[in-house]
């Protein structure tokens, strides 16, 4: 069965690049365009992994993370950050939040398929 | 003089970064646009805290306060020229608004150009990778399973060795004949030896019996039964030779019919092997024939492997160059912030919210505005009722 990836980026070009990188390959791909877009999305669908960018309106990824994170449905579930962002600071700030990964733009196609199929097998 | 001139230069300026970002985008690799779109963002706002009017003020107590405080509604109406003089932060709050639409019209358009870009690019190099895995199908097919070419050339190579063997056997079946004709010869001479004694015995014979008859009449009555016998011996002494003839003749007769077979069959045999000897060059022709189609074919299915994976190749670096270009866009919507920050930051100096700000001021900015403006949605952020309301014509004669 094909297992859902919800890609939230107020990107729409970053978006459907992730969803062109993915068109063919096992997933489904959802989208949000902001933080709170995507936790109302993840009450609604079961989703089997996040890529969240850290820079959004309404509310940012790490603000994302923690709501999903707090929920018992996505305690558990794999989330990578998926943005500009490179500082050290911020990255440990996704480790304590419990992220599984950090992915800086611009991401490689065979890169983010490795860390998908590693993560959402 | 400085004072009058800053409000166009600041406008020019900033019509030229949006240009030259706009055009940078489409035109130089993403980290020199990158580069341009930072040191734009770092030149207007050098440019808005850069205040001559302030600078050519001797002393700076308050400056801007007097100007801005008092409310000029009254001269603005009688003499827009000496409105001017009294108000550049509000000149420059206009612009600044202007000049953040135009920034986030560039954002806007640049997103929806990458947008437009990127299912292009996807859809062309999809469809190229489509067509190079159907050849690669097609010749796979072609040269794989039972009616492939590969198959094709095994199979001939297997008619041709078994052609090769049925000449062999053919070859030694002829020898074989060759040595039975051989056989049948030497026992016909035999037979035909024997045949010559048998009839030398009877004419042996038949001499003594004419010797015994002669010698039956010289004895007169008492040899006249020795004569009857000497006659009975004569006659079969004829018989014997008759015989004896009559074999010779057949066999020879049998001896000339199976010679005659055995020619036949030498003939058939010989065309037989002829006629293999033609096919196995045939075979091999054609197995030399098909052998490099199928080696052919095996490099164009390599070659179209190739081009599937330099296409996929190619998909990567454009995914990657596609978010260069998305972080442009996201340089732009910052260089919007800092514009609005600037707006935001005159309007709590002056206390006059832009849409408060005196009409000649306004006008004043839109006819300059105007006068820089080229692009159809460029007016449209003026509100303009301008003739290009309706759009672009593409192509006009005159």
């Amino acid at each position: 069965m094909a297992k859902k990836i919800l890609c939230i980026d107020d990107s729409s070009t970053i978006r459907m690049l992730v969803k062109k990188t993915l068109a063919g390959l096992d997933y489904v791909v959802l989208e949000a365009d902001n933080g709170q877009a995507g936790v109302e999305i993840a009450a609604r669908e079961p989703i089997d992994l996040f890529l969240i960018d850290v820079n959004m309106p309404v509310m940012n990824g790490f603000e994302c993370v923690a709501a999903l994170k707090a929920t018992p449905k996505y305690g558990k579930v794999p989330m990578v950050f998926l943005t500009t962002e490179s500082s050290q600071e911020k990255k440990d700030k996704g480790r304590q939040l419990g992220v599984a990964g950090w992915i800086v733009k611009p991401f490689e196609p065979e890169a983010l398929v490795k860390i998908l199929r590693m993560l959402a097998p | 003089m400085l004072q009058r001139l800053f409000l166009p230069i600041l406008v020019v300026l900033f019509t030229l970064q949006v240009v030259g970002i706009a055009l940078a985008v489409f035109l130089l690799p993403p980290l020199a646009t990158a580069v341009v779109c930072l040191l734009s963002a770092v030149l207007l706002v050098a440019l808005f805290f850069f205040k001559p009017a302030t600078s050519v003020q001797p002393t700076p107590t308050a400056p801007l306060e007097p100007p801005i405080l008092s409310p000029p509604t009254e001269s603005v109406v009688a003499a827009p020229v000496a409105v001017l003089d009294t108000d550049p932060l509000q000149e420059q709050q206009v612009s600044l608004d202007l000049a953040g639409r135009l920034s986030n019209l560039v954002a806007k358009d640049t997103e929806e150009a990458v947008v437009a870009l990127t299912e292009s690019l996807f859809s062309l190099l999809e469809s190229s990778r489509q067509v190079s895995l159907h050849i690669e199908e097609s010749l796979d097919s072609l040269t794989k399973g039972e009616a492939g070419l590969g198959n094709t050339a095994k199979n001939l190579e297997s008619h041709w060795l078994s052609f090769r063997n049925l000449g062999e056997n053919f070859a030694a079946l002829q020898q074989a004949l060759s040595a039975d004709i051989q056989v049948l010869t030497q026992t016909v001479s035999a037979i035909d030896e024997f045949s010559d004694n048998i009839s030398d015995l009877a004419d042996q014979t038949n001499v003594l019996a004419i010797n015994a008859s002669i010698e039956a009449a010289r004895v007169g009555l008492h040899g006249k039964g020795f004569a009857v016998i000497a006659n009975q011996v004569q006659s079969l002494a004829k018989s014997s030779k008759q015989i004896a003839e009559k074999m010779a003749t057949t066999v020879s007769d049998v001896v000339r019919t199976v010679e005659a077979s055995f020619d036949r069959q030498t003939q058939r045999i010989q065309g037989s092997q002829a006629l293999i000897r033609r096919s196995e060059t045939d075979l091999r022709t054609w197995s030399s024939l098909v052998e490099p189609q199928v080696l052919k074919v095996g490099q164009m299915i390599e070659q179209s492997r190739s081009v599937a994976s330099l296409v996929t190749q190619e998909l990567n670096r454009v995914t990657v160059s596609l978010q260069f270009q998305d972080r442009i866009r996201q340089i732009l919507e910052h260089l919007r912030i800092l514009t609005e920050t600037a707006g935001k930051q005159i309007e709590s100096f002056t206390e006059v919210s832009l849409s408060e700000v005196p009409g000649p001021l306004q006008e004043r900015a839109r006819r300059e505005a105007q006068a820089l403006f080229t692009v159809d949605q460029e007016w449209a952020l003026l509100g303009s009722g301008s003739a290009k309301k309706d759009g672009p014509k593409m192509v006009e004669l005159f």
